[in-house]
């Protein structure tokens, strides 16, 4: 793995951005050589956070606004960030529906949401 | 068959048999995620059949999410409202994990093995 090294997309907001996406981070991490079983987690944690965008930041406006994506390798770890302009919806207050963020918080060693200006939503993980 | 840009077509296993009230199998490949059409009843519209039994099979599912979980979810409470027996088979250590992620370890009757999950079924039936 090659600490330094920086992956940046963005995107139109619309549901299979969050597909093309999550396979630029697969590429990103597959070219660091991250192994599967830490690629997987990364990848299933930060698909939740495009998913979250892409559904809901954008009240129903998808195609509009455009959803970021960024990843960072230091010594310490990746670092993801996802965001958008739009509103979060804090998708565990509903009942049927509240299991992305508990993915995230499952699988990430912190997870940092700011709501200012958009969501931003800040994930680490340790490699 | 395509529809809603999810591939769904019966299983091998239960084509041949298949008949009202008997028992349903749902295959699912590639990835399931918010942009597979899961979440638009794709599950509720091919299972409605009255079957007894339902085999879902993600066991060429590679990615799953958590509409996918929601969605799954809602079906299982459905059919367990209506008397009708559910089985995942799933093979991806991806899928597996998001299901543990997601604290649902406990909500379904999971598979790794197509023939433990037809046994599983088979003895429902029984």
């Amino acid at each position: 793995m090659s600490a330094g090294s920086k992956l940046r997309v963005t995107c139109t907001a619309r549901p299979d951005s969050a597909k093309r996406m999550r396979h630029a981070l697969a590429a990103f991490l597959d070219a660091l050589e991250v192994d599967s079983d830490h690629c997987d987690d990364v990848l299933t944690a930060t698909g939740e956070a495009l998913a979250n965008a892409i559904e809901h930041a954008y009240d129903g406006a998808g195609g509009r606004g455009t959803v970021a994506l960024e990843a960072d390798l230091a010594e310490s770890g990746l670092s993801v960030n996802v965001s958008d302009r739009g509103h979060f919806i804090e998708r565990d207050l509903r009942p049927d529906r509240g299991f992305g963020l508990r993915i995230i918080r499952s699988i990430a060693e912190s997870v940092d949401i700011s709501t200012q200006d958009g969501t931003r939503i800040h994930m680490t993980f340790s490699m | 068959m395509a529809r809603d840009g999810l591939n769904v077509a019966l299983g091998n296993a239960f084509r041949a048999r298949r008949r009202r009230d008997e028992s349903a199998s749902e295959r699912m490949p590639g990835e399931v995620a918010l942009d597979s059409g899961l979440a638009g009843n794709a599950l509720h519209e091919r299972c409605n059949g009255a079957p007894s039994a339902v085999l879902l099979d993600f066991a060429d599912v590679n990615y799953a999410d958590s509409t996918t979980l929601a969605e799954l979810l809602r079906f299982h409470q459905e059919a367990s409202a209506a008397n009708v027996k559910v089985a995942l088979l799933v093979k991806s250590k991806q899928f597996a994990r998001v299901i543990e992620y997601a604290g649902l370890g406990g909500a379904f009757e999971l598979f790794d093995r197509r023939s433990s999950a037809l046994s599983y079924l088979a003895g429902v039936q029984g």
